[in-house]
């Protein structure tokens, strides 16, 4: 789940932004981080997953029950 | 008697319109009042970014002469409001707390900040916030906690919490996207609402998530929460994720008390690793609901665990995207803690943001089935009481301030906070309501059904240090 610093700095300079090495690095340890804890919630099994997300306009689109 | 100014200050909305209605007090003798204090207290506190004490006046003289001549719009009107600094108003610059958007004066007004003015409201001042309700407090300094100097009023619409806890406002607003009216109402014991998604207009409140962002209102009792969201919520065609859903009349049934109402106690996540005070504080107040005649039900979340990771891909990926232009530009102006979080949105994959989107679908399925069967949840709102400013302030970080409010961020449900007793060093400690889908109403007869059978909205800090 590591993310690479090369792979940092070239998609932030692709994304034109001025990011410095320190910002590069505490950006890869929080996404790093976070896509490790994303990857220990998936549901375990396809019965259990969501599917297409389509329940998922904002819930201001629901009406009341 | 007339009350004094420091009463004045401190009373609660509510009774300051029945003192208006009935020419007892004037909004000028209001106004009056509060701008001594914020002058006294403000540096210290830094609860407000802009003061506008001048323009206060005036509105309050046009009011006052407009409510002696028979021309009263409603109950709100000649009473003031502040307003936090991310949301627009016309005329008055909205800062964000951002040195990239401080000299931004607005030509509109948000639209809850337009409701609130058409009722008659004045605008007495912007409140301070975290940059773009985000992280970092550079530009104008931490606000400050009444309760404790020491310790942070919590973010990020801090600075509308201590204005209120300290006397500053008799109203405020805020913004919450992860717990950001919840939080700092909870450390600074006052109310805070964060509305269903949709029922107030984000129109004019600086975006940081599109999805989660909701503004509402901060008071010091429920019954003022109540009257202010009654004049914000409701459809706003500016707004196309706004809600058009009708809103009910929030005082109607306030009092109705809480027999025969089903509460929900989580039997995960939300009682988990607990500062031990704010769980003794809570579950007191679980006895308290079952003396006033609530069932206590316990309720089954165990996706409640999953949210964190799953709502911070998401805030941050939508954050990014409001921001790429602005971040391209002027990546330097921004505070490091905000730059870096929003910067962050930028490297999560496609495969993470649809990960995370279906944790939320599982998520808010589990939420609603479980309200199916009782009328509201309660947990404590953060797991620990206020923390230092030096703690907020640690290159670190913080410690996470939204692991029990930011599950009704994601799921788009509403909930409250109201204040639930205090440590033993003085700190408030708050109360965490949530309810159905555009049920606020619910919400607010259980806490006012709370508020009035303890003492805590009656207590105010001492605030020695700053004397």
């Amino acid at each position: 789940m590591g993310v690479e610093r090369a792979w940092l700095r070239a998609e932030a300079e692709r994304l034109g932004l001025a990011l410095t090495d320190e910002d590069l690095a505490a950006i890869g340890q929080a996404v790093s981080t976070t896509r490790t804890e994303l990857a220990g919630v998936q549901p375990a099994s396809p019965d259990e997953s969501a599917g297409t997300p389509v329940g998922f306009l904002p819930i201001s689109f629901h009406r009341p029950s | 008697m007339p009350p004094r100014d420091a009463d004045l200050a401190f009373l609660p909305l509510t009774a300051l319109s029945r003192l208006v209605e009935k020419h007892e007090v004037s909004p000028v003798e209001i106004v009056s009042a509060l701008l001594p204090r914020i002058e006294r207290y403000n540096e210290d506190l830094r609860s407000y970014i802009t003061i506008c004490g001048d323009s206060a006046l005036v509105a309050a003289r046009a009011a006052e002469d407009d409510i002696v001549h028979g021309r009263r719009r409603g109950p709100l009107h000649g009473l003031p409001v502040a307003h936090k600094d991310i949301s627009a108003t016309k005329g008055v610059r909205t800062t964000a707390h951002s040195r990239t958007l401080l000299e931004f004066v607005p030509d509109h007004d948000a639209t809850h900040v337009r409701r609130l003015s058409e009722a008659g409201m004045i605008l007495l001042g912007k409140t301070n916030t975290t940059e773009f309700a985000c992280g970092a407090l550079d530009v104008f300094g931490p606000h400050r906690n009444p309760w404790d100097l020491s310790r942070y009023a919590g973010g990020s619409s801090g600075g509308s919490a201590s204005a209120l806890a300290a006397g500053l406002a008799v109203a405020a607003t805020g913004s919450d996207t992860g717990g950001s009216i919840r939080v700092p109402a909870s450390f600074c014991g006052i109310v805070g609402v964060k509305p269903t998604y949709g029922r107030v207009s984000r129109y004019g409140v600086i975006p940081l998530s599109w999805s989660m962002d909701t503004a509402g209102p901060m008071a010091r009792t429920v019954a003022d929460c109540a009257m202010l969201l009654g004049v914000m919520a409701g459809h706003d065609p500016l707004d196309p994720t706004s809600a058009n859903v009708s809103v009910p009349d929030y005082g109607e049934g306030l009092t109705s008390g809480v027999r025969g109402l089903r509460l929900g106690i989580p039997q995960q996540h939300f009682f988990e690793g607990l500062d031990p005070e704010v769980d003794e504080r809570v579950r007191t107040a679980l006895g308290q609901f079952e003396t006033l005649g609530a069932s206590l039900e316990p309720v089954d979340l165990p996706r409640a665990r999953d949210v964190a990771p799953a709502q911070a891909v998401l805030t941050m990926v939508e954050a990014f995207a409001e921001h790429a232009s602005r971040l391209r530009r002027a990546a330097s102006a921004y505070g490091l803690r905000t730059r870096r979080r929003i910067a962050s949105g930028a490297f999560y994959t496609t495969a993470d943001y649809d990960a995370a989107v279906q944790v939320r679908t599982l998520w808010r399925r589990e939420l609603e089935a479980v309200l199916r069967h009782v009328d509201a949840l309660v947990t404590p709102t953060v797991p620990l009481p206020a923390f230092t400013v030096e703690a907020q302030l640690a290159e670190a970080g913080p410690p996470d301030t939204g692991w029990l409010t930011r599950h009704f961020n994601f799921s788009g449900h509403p909930a409250l906070t109201l204040p639930c007793g205090t440590t033993a060093a003085g700190l408030p400690v708050g109360l965490q309501l949530a309810g159905r889908p555009f049920d606020e109403a619910t919400l607010f007869r259980i806490a006012h059904a709370y508020e009035q059978a303890t003492p805590w909205h009656t207590r105010r800090p001492a605030m020695r240090e700053v004397v």
